[in-house]
């Protein structure tokens, strides 16, 4: 059972998933509240994207929901098509798309848990964005990634408790475009 | 590219929209208008601003008079960036120290815990006297091969003084016997310095012992300006880390406000201030005349400041090979990260144990 205070406040949030996704011990250190200083070009220009890309309506919807094991759940949606049923996420490269893929489904799971569906009935779909290079990318979520969602989100509930941070990767090739490369490696 | 700034002219410091602008004074700055308390603008301003973009600020080193106001100080918080004040005499008075935008509670946390044990306190602080009596050993190993007879005996006497002393350091029990082991091993390098400065630099610049408050003569107070540029330089590399800089291990929360700056400015002395010391004296850029005698105490001269912080902003940015992090790092970068390992330290002690910078080159 995870009783410490710790992990029992915990919300989780689809920017942390991605980043479990990536490396548990990102998602650990940013749970820390260690953070990086955003000051490489490459993270600027990702907050630009993020502030001029799109028309400001629709943007930075916040919705809450509950983990089936009582976890509070939270997202911070881009931008959302409701008439379309269409939720997108905006990034500028593909170099974590995993990452960004879970955090999309994240967010449909999220509706589905508020019951939020298309005007037909149908579920919510989720499309992520890279404006820079003009493609698209179409998510659905199916059965085995919400359960798969759930396992994580236990998992990273028990991560939140431990008094050390995971190991680091293995494999650096991710490490080098990590933020906290230096934090871990320097 | 963020970079310190250094002002040296006196004048009126102030936000003019969303840049920083300086209007100089007229007239020159002397000692004779040391603080009077009246609560007047100290400088009369020349009407004419010199801005320059905030963007392109680090932070600043105040080396004149400059009058400041609260939508100045407000601004520098909202940007991040902590501004040095020095004193007439080139003596670091304060820092600015904006309100910290990279907080971690929990780390802040483990490192009072730190703090707070014996035990924990006690391996870090050891860890920093180690590094400190590593690097000192090195400068004093690149100057041994250009010595003979005499000089060569008695520096190879000081390496075992040394190396003894370093071997010893894991039975050190508290922080007064470190402390006291690292003043011993500074006094005892200190005076093979004439050794390294040479003959010719020896007769520009005498120099026996380290006298701080003030002090005594040309050379210490060079160390002087050059510890409190080390100092600052890497309270501002803590500055951008969560870590909390008024808890340290080795330094008492009291001797400074940031205390943790201390310890680490430690380390890095040798290689960033002793180096440059003898890099200044040897190429004769800094002769007598760049220096000030004043009520008892010397002083570096404007124009003597001026050539040390031009020298010291250059050495920051000199790069070397990283040995695990395949891609070159700058001495100042080499600070940044003597951060990150403290803050991996903190989190896991036992997995992650810090290890202090030795030179690697
Ligand atoms: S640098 Fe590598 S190990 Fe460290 S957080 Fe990033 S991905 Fe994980």
């Amino acid at each position: 059972m995870m009783t410490t205070t710790n992990s029992s406040k915990l919300r989780i949030g689809g920017m942390l998933v991605g980043y479990y996704r990536l490396c548990p011990r990102k998602a650990w250190l940013s749970m820390r509240g260690i953070w990086m200083e955003q000051e490489s070009d490459t993270v600027a220009l990702g907050r630009l994207l993020d502030e001029h890309s799109y028309d400001r309506s629709d943007k930075h919807i916040e919705i809450n929901a509950e983990a089936p094991d009582g976890t509070p759940l939270v997202g911070k949606i881009d931008r959302a098509n409701l008439k379309n049923g269409v939720l997108h996420e905006t990034k500028k490269s593909r170099s974590c798309e995993d990452a960004h893929v879970w955090q999309v489904r994240f967010y449909l799971w999220l509706l589905t848990r508020n019951g939020v569906t298309r005007s037909d009935g149908s579920p919510f779909r989720g499309q992520l964005d890279y404006p820079l290079l003009r493609r698209t990318e179409c998510i659905t979520l199916e059965p085995e990634h919400t359960d798969e969602l759930v396992a994580t989100v236990s998992t990273i509930r028990a991560l939140a408790s431990q008094e050390t941070p995971p190991a680091r990767l293995l494999k650096r090739t991710f490490c080098t475009k990590c933020a906290f490369d230096e934090l871990c490696y320097g | 590219m963020k970079k310190p700034h250094y002002l040296f002219s006196s004048g009126r410091l102030r936000r003019q929209h969303n840049t920083l602008a300086l209007e100089r004074a007229t007239g020159e700055r002397s000692p004779d208008d040391d603080p009077t308390d009246e609560g007047l603008p100290s400088v009369t301003p020349d009407g004419k601003n010199h801005p320059f973009p905030v963007e392109t600020v680090d932070s600043l080193y105040i080396f004149g008079e400059v009058d400041i106001n609260t939508k100045l100080i407000t601004f520098l918080g909202q940007q991040g960036i902590p501004a040095f004040f020095y004193d007439y005499y080139g003596y670091y008075t304060a820092t600015l120290y904006p309100r910290e935008s990279q907080l971690s509670g929990r780390l802040r946390v483990d490192q009072a815990r730190h703090y707070l044990s014996p035990k924990r306190r006690l391996v870090l602080a050891r860890a920093f006297v180690e590094s400190a009596l590593f690097n000192i050993e090195r400068v004093i190993k690149y100057y041994q091969p250009r010595l003979s007879g005499d000089e060569q005996l008695t520096v190879q006497k000081a390496l075992l003084d040394l190396k003894r002393d370093r071997d010893a350091l894991p039975l050190t029990v508290d922080i007064p016997t470190l402390m006291a082991v690292e003043g011993r091993i500074r006094d005892r390098y200190y005076r093979l310095w004439p050794y390294f400065l040479g003959t010719d630099v020896v007769a520009r610049f005498p120099f026996n012992k380290r006298e701080r408050r003030p002090p005594s003569n040309e050379l210490n107070a060079l160390i002087s300006f050059g510890n409190s540029l080390c100092y600052t330089t890497v309270l501002r590399q803590i500055y951008r880390t969560a870590l909390d800089p008024t808890v340290a291990f080795l330094h008492e929360p009291g001797d400074r406000r940031f205390s943790l700056a201390l310890d680490l400015a430690e380390v890095f002395k040798p290689l960033l201030v002793d180096r440059m010391i003898f890099r200044l004296l040897k190429t004769a850029e800094l002769t007598p005349k760049h220096f000030e005698k004043h009520l008892g105490g010397c002083y570096l001269s404007e124009a003597g400041r001026k050539i040390v912080v031009g020298h010291w902003d250059e050495r920051l940015s000199q790069t070397v090979q990283h040995r695990t992090m395949n891609k070159r790092v700058s001495y100042e970068r080499l600070i940044r990260l003597e951060c990150y390992k403290l803050v991996r330290h903190l989190c896991d002690p036992v997995g992650e144990a810090y290890q202090g910078f030795h030179m690697w080159w």
